[in-house]
């Protein structure tokens, strides 16, 4: 693995990954292959490209300079990736930014310079800055150099992870400077887990034990998260099971994230089609009568 | 020319038609009898190259056509082309407006006369005229209802469970001596059933357009004379005013609403009433007399006695007598009046109005009118050789004081005579504690925060009489009535008496706010495309810091923000002072509490950064500055002390950014204004500082033109209507005998508000990195694909529009061109002087001119394509960046010397379906916070999503009280121009 990872993007003022106001950090690239990825650009830790149809104003420029003649609107999703070499001269010259590299290589220095801008407004609405992917643990001694960066400037730092790594590194490179984790706890029944997510889940329920009890020290704190996703997670069966997990570990919080399908309209930016039809329940926002259903269930073991 | 021809004779026929039915026609010819004798007008009728030509004369009751327009008409009607006249005579108002902002349509002569064929033409073609409208009406009608198909309705309930939720605040303010709950969670408005009250019964009427001060003004007038008196001598314009002031004010009816703790009224429509003064805003009425209580936006009430008294008696005195005309006649119809006749460049808010000034209201608490006509008389006695217009200046202060005692002794009289015939002993008791105070003030001193409070109404009115109604405003009003507010509560001795007294003050303050809000400024249908939606701006501040620097942030701040959430009014025009390190993160949590409950109200502003931007000025003390209050929109002037008149011109900065793109033609109105700096299709361009250099040329050519034009136009109201109320009530104006407009005050200046900044920033970005730097387009090409409206050079448009960073994005380049741009204005308008001696301020706020002017500009550099609007204020442009702090931070480091006269800074973020009120409020307050400590001056935050929005134009019956901002003022939303309501909608959204 490179010890530089892709950046795919630094997103400024946002609400939703952490307390108070926070910017995020979006590393390329995961050791799990959930099938319904909100970012599908982040699987793969190497470079891609995107192309989004609705800006394209069809003025021919990338055609005119791709060397390989990858790039014609008569292929399926414009790019033709076998012949592709990303070489990003398309992007380039494309005036609408209908072209444009998946992740970009970043030093510390260009990604601290940035997220630091906005450390007035983490400190007066105790924010910070939260990493997310992909999987940033897939590059911990890149991810260890920014998070001590920022623990030396008190900033609050998170990390959203797939729980899928070295303890033992976790532990001595990252989890020193880390404020919150954000675990995410997907399904329990390890065949699933093979199945729906492309590796098995011992190691993170270990994860996720061991290090629930290491915060008991009260030095750094961990959430679990679930995501409800209907028809894989979103099961009676998996969410009994996660809640008997949690209580046998008194874990007695998790979040849990309703799913939406906005990630479906990224397929075809990357080449791929959309595998399911309208009425696919991926297809459609998790009702919130059903996220109701799941919350009380958990509350019946006290997990809130 | 055959056109010409074939239309010439139409109009011909035309106005023959119009003639004979007024020749024959009994109650037309009747229409042409004035109280005065006969009302007799010429117009003529032309195109610009003459090829068409009529007139037609009204004289002595007789009308007959003309082939040539005669020398002495009255106004002329000039249309760009044959075709224009016969468009023109079809439209509805927005298309005529259109073909008037556009340039087709344009107006030579008398504008009231103008108004006088509009009147007349109404009564043979109205019908027409008003389907037209209706036209119109359901045209919108139907655009709003395919704009929020699926949109969700949820608004409706979201906005009321908004209200009833309440936050609990701690007192940790020094200032705060009594309040146990600053943010009084106990109250809502049904806990104040007489407010309640008085807020629907302001939401159930329209204005009505009132005739009492056009009829009062103008028998004084026609009894007295006006140029001479009644000997026929010259008769200075001090003294006549003064006279004027104590017969209107003396002579007034004298009023109590129902169920009001407050003797006084604004007009004599005691719930919504407009003045209506024939001499400024209400003269461009006269067209629409019969029009304005049928028409899409603010429909007015008018009595039939009111028409008539307008038209054959007050306006055909006013039609030679009125600000703008006196501009074109006095001075020999100037450049300046000119290019505001135009709309395309300047607007000049004198023609109007120099009321927008924060008075000193507390001299009025402090003395009274008895104790300043003592201070009046001691100067006279002091001061043994004071010249004429000294000794005249204060004899006219002192006839303007007897007004206002006149009218506060018949407003004490008239609430006795109401005791008497009522029935509810607490009304009765109520009545007569109105007629005590008004037998104390405003000719004593206050003692009690009732008296205050009453002194402070009667004394806004009589203002707003003198001056003209436009953000009279009530200064620092916590530190004003806090005194007050402590000496009554001293005098309670349980904690019961005491809550039960902060609700009385509480209804007093809603009163205060009620009367306020019970007047509009009377404005015609062109008005809409200016300020659509806007009160007068009366404006009040809270919080800060006191002249000596301490914590400001006392009782009344808490009360005041309590009455602001509790109303929900856009009128007065709220404004919270913050200073950071020193004000408690709890006064800024509720403010940020008020400005979501509400939507839309008070507005932020950072002491250090006006401070800071006010100790640029010379001369001016820091105790005083530290006082500064706003008017109008969000200027800072300093109350009592200051002759601030801030919105005297409202300027079209991408007018100058054209003009030097098409070397000193202005595209749209098609006329070589400016001078010639360069042509860009012959290459004369070749670097960036050349073309900076053309652009800084004509802008200073279009900053003169608007400075000469206000110099006169203050030159002008002094020598017509001199404000000595508002200056009694002024430092220094007694003292040197000068009168407000004529430099009398402590401090003096006037006030600019630039209007495109981030339009024109982003296109010279965008000039500067494509054409000269990157060499991606020639200027040429960049020129041609402007002029085409990019209508054949998409690539080129989505290259400006993705490959170069705007305003507000964060990047250091786009920073340095915005500050470059604000020094370029800022420095210039430093540098001039007005009529009062100032200096001007500059002011980046745009009340609703960023769609106004938006409508005559072509496409710019920036990709904005023609006709759309530009951003409001100086907010960046909704592409600038995905992260509002990227716009935050480069607001925030903008030089707070170049915007002395503020900013609006609007923002709209929607808080998500899952936040607690709590939560919103915290993360409002730490935006607020941090953009402050960063050194922003103003922000201004809209809490509503653009579903609400386009809900409420669809469904405006549930949400006829939802306000916004629009840059600077505060609008009811579904009052709004229709394309206002539009650029709302479109505004960048943040969610919270």
């Amino acid at each position: 693995m490179s010890k530089k990872p892709l950046i795919l993007d630094i997103k400024g003022n946002s609400l939703d990954d952490g307390p108070g106001i926070r910017s995020v950090v979006f590393f390329k690239g995961c050791p799990l292959s959930c099938r319904w990825c909100h970012n599908p650009e982040s699987k793969s830790p190497r470079l891609e490209i995107l192309f989004d149809a609705a800006k394209c104003v069809a003025c021919g420029a990338c055609a005119w300079v791709c060397p390989r003649g990858a790039l014609s609107a008569e292929n399926p999703f414009f790019v033709d990736r076998d012949r592709c070499e990303l070489c990003m001269a398309c992007a380039g010259v494309c005036p609408s930014g209908a072209l444009s590299p998946a992740g970009r290589r970043m030093e510390q220095a260009e990604i601290m310079e940035k997220v630091l801008r906005d450390k007035p407004f983490y400190d007066n609405s105790g924010g910070g800055v939260t990493f997310s992917g992909g999987e940033p643990t897939l590059f911990m001694p890149f991810l260890a150099g920014l998070l001590k960066n920022l623990k030396e400037k008190g900033v609050h730092t998170l990390i959203e992870t797939c729980g899928l790594f070295n303890l033992d590194r976790f532990k001595a490179l990252v989890l020193p400077f880390i404020s919150t984790i954000y675990f995410d706890l997907k399904l329990v029944d390890p065949g699933a887990h093979q199945e729906y997510c492309g590796a098995g889940n011992n190691r993170i329920l270990e994860n996720l034990a061991r290090l629930h009890t290491l915060s008991r020290g009260g030095r750094f704190e961990i959430i679990p998260r679930l995501p409800l996703v209907p028809g894989i997670t979103a099961l009676g069966e998996n969410l009994a099971a996660a809640a008997e997990y949690l209580s046998a570990h008194r874990i007695t919080r998790l979040n849990l994230l309703p799913y939406n399908p906005l990630w479906i309209e990224k397929l075809t930016k990357l080449g791929l089609k959309n595998p399911y039809p309208a009425e696919h329940p991926l297809m459609n926002w998790l009702p919130q009568e059903e996220m109701e259903k799941c919350k009380a269930l958990f509350s019946r073991y006290g997990i809130h | 020319m055959e056109d010409a021809a074939a239309i010439s004779q139409q109009l011909r026929g035309l106005l023959e038609f119009l003639a004979g039915m007024f020749n024959a026609d009994e109650a037309l010819q009747e229409e042409l009898k004035g109280t005065q004798g006969w009302i007799n007008v010429t117009v003529g009728l032309r195109t610009a190259d003459n090829t068409v030509r009529k007139a037609i004369a009204f004289r002595d009751g007789q009308v007959s056509v003309l082939d040539e327009i005669p020398a002495d008409a009255h106004c002329t009607v000039v249309y760009n082309k044959p075709a224009d006249i016969i468009e023109m005579l079809n439209a509805s108002p927005d298309e005529s407006y259109k073909m008037i902002l556009k340039g087709r349509v344009r107006a030579e002569g008398n504008i009231m006369y103008m108004g006088l064929w509009n009147y007349l033409m109404n009564l043979v073609a109205g019908v027409e005229q008003q389907e037209a409208v209706d036209r119109q009406i359901e045209e919108h009608r139907q655009t709003k209802q395919v704009l929020s198909a699926g949109t969700c309705a949820g608004g409706r309930q979201e906005r009321l469970a908004r209200r009833k939720s309440r936050l609990t605040g701690e007192k940790s303010d020094p200032g705060v001596k009594y309040l146990h709950d600053p943010y009084f969670a106990r109250y809502s408005l049904e806990d104040f059933p007489r407010l309640a009250a008085l807020r629907e019964e302001l939401f159930s009427v329209n204005c009505e357009f009132t005739g009492e001060f056009g009829k009062l003004i103008t028998d004084f007038h026609v009894e007295n004379g006006y140029e001479v008196d009644r000997n026929g001598e010259p008769w200075d314009p001090l003294l006549r005013k003064g006279e004027t002031m104590r017969y209107l004010l003396g002579n007034r009816k004298p009023l109590i609403r129902k169920r009001d703790l407050l003797g006084g009224t604004w007009t004599t429509n005691p719930v919504f009433g407009g003045v209506g003064r024939p001499y400024s805003e209400a003269c461009h009425m006269w067209g629409e007399l019969n029009t304005c209580s049928k028409r899409e936006y603010e429909p007015y009430r008018i009595t039939p006695e009111s028409i008539k008294l307008f038209h054959k008696y007050v306006f055909p005195y006013w039609a030679t007598r009125n600000i703008h005309e006196l501009w074109k006649s006095e001075y020999n119809n100037p450049l300046p009046a000119q290019i505001h006749e135009l709309f395309f460049a300047v607007f000049y808010w004198a023609t109007v109005s120099q009321s927008e000034n924060n008075p000193g209201f507390d001299k009025m608490l402090k003395l009274g009118t008895s104790g300043l006509v003592k201070k009046i008389e001691k100067e006279l006695e002091r001061d043994k050789g004071a010249d004429t217009e000294k000794r005249h200046t204060l004899t006219g202060m002192k006839l303007c004081l007897q007004g206002v005692d006149a009218y506060a002794a018949n407003l004490s009289r008239q609430a006795l005579a109401e005791t008497e015939e009522e029935a509810d002993p607490a009304r009765k008791e109520e009545l007569l504690s109105i007629h005590r105070n008004l037998l104390k003030v405003p000719a004593n001193p206050a003692k009690t925060l009732e008296e205050a409070v009453q002194s402070m109404t009667v004394t806004l009115v009589c203002l707003g009489w003198e001056t003209m109604d436009a953000s009279i405003s009530l200064g620092r009003l916590d530190q004003v009535l806090q005194p007050y507010f402590e000496a009554d509560m001293a005098k309670l001795s349980t904690q019961a008496a005491r809550d039960k007294y902060t609700g009385r003050v509480i209804e007093l303050i809603g009163c205060l706010y009620l009367f306020n809000a019970s007047r509009l400024i009377i404005a015609a249908n062109l008005g809409q495309w200016q300020n659509s939606g806007s009160a007068p701006n009366t404006c009040v501040t809270v919080g800060g810091i006191t002249p000596d620097g301490k914590d400001a942030v006392n009782d009344m701040t808490y009360i005041i923000l309590k009455v602001t959430e509790l109303l929900a009014l856009n009128h007065p025009n709220v404004h919270a002072r913050y200073k950071p390190g020193l004000n408690s993160i709890n006064y800024l949590k509720r403010v940020a509490d008020v400005n979501y409950i509400t939507c839309a109200t008070p507005a932020l502003h950072n002491d250090d950064a006006v401070i800071n931007a006010l100790s640029h000025h010379q001369g001016w003390a820091l105790e005083d500055i530290r006082d500064y209050a706003s008017t109008g929109c969000v200027e800072p002037s300093i109350p009592g002390k200051h002759a601030g008149t801030t919105s005297a011109l409202e300027i079209n900065l991408v007018a100058p950014f054209e003009m030097a793109m098409n070397n000193g033609l202005h595209p749209i109105s098609n006329w070589r204004l400016g001078p010639q700096t360069g042509a860009i299709e012959d290459g004369h361009f070749t670097t960036f500082e050349n073309f900076y250099t053309a652009f800084a040329r004509q802008c200073e050519f279009i900053f003169e033109q608007a400075v000469t034009g206000n110099n006169q136009l203050g030159e002008l109201f002094h020598r017509h209507h001199p404000h000595l109320l508002l200056s009694a009530l002024t430092d220094g104006c007694i003292e040197s005998g000068k009168e407000f407009l004529r430099g009398g005050a402590k401090y003096n200046s006037s006030g600019v508000s630039i209007i495109g900044l981030a339009d024109v920033v982003d296109s010279l970005l965008v000039i500067k990195k494509l054409v000269f730097e990157e060499q991606a387009v020639t200027f040429k090409e960049l020129k041609e694909a402007v002029d085409g409206n990019f209508a054949q050079n998409p690539a080129l448009h989505a290259l400006v529009n993705t490959r170069v960073s705007r305003f507000g994005s964060g990047d250091p380049v786009a920073l340095n061109m915005a500050r470059r741009v604000m020094g370029t204005v800022g420095d210039f308008f430093a540098g001039s002087r007005d009529y009062k001696g100032g200096m001007y301020t500059t002011g980046w706020w745009t009340m609703a001119h960023h769609v106004a002017y938006g409508r005559v500009t072509n496409a710019l550099p920036s990709g904005r394509l023609a006709g759309e609007p530009f951003t409001p204020g100086l907010t960046p442009h909704p592409a600038a960046s995905p992260s509002l702090l990227d716009n935050l931070r480069d607001v925030a480091q903008l030089d707070h010397k170049a915007m002395d006269n503020n900013i609006a800074f609007n923002v709209k973020i929607v808080p998500g379906a899952d936040d607690s009120h709590a939560a919103v409020v915290d993360r409002m307050a730490g935006y607020m916070k941090t953009y402050c400590e960063l050194g922003g001056m103003q922000l201004q935050f809209n809490v509503v999503n653009s579903d609400t929005l386009k809900d409420a134009m669809a469904n405006p019956e549930h949400y006829r009280d939802l306000m916004v901002r629009i840059s600077g003022y505060v609008a009811y939303f579904t009052g709004l121009h229709h394309e206002l309501q539009l650029e709302l909608v479109r505004r960048a959204e943040y969610k919270l």
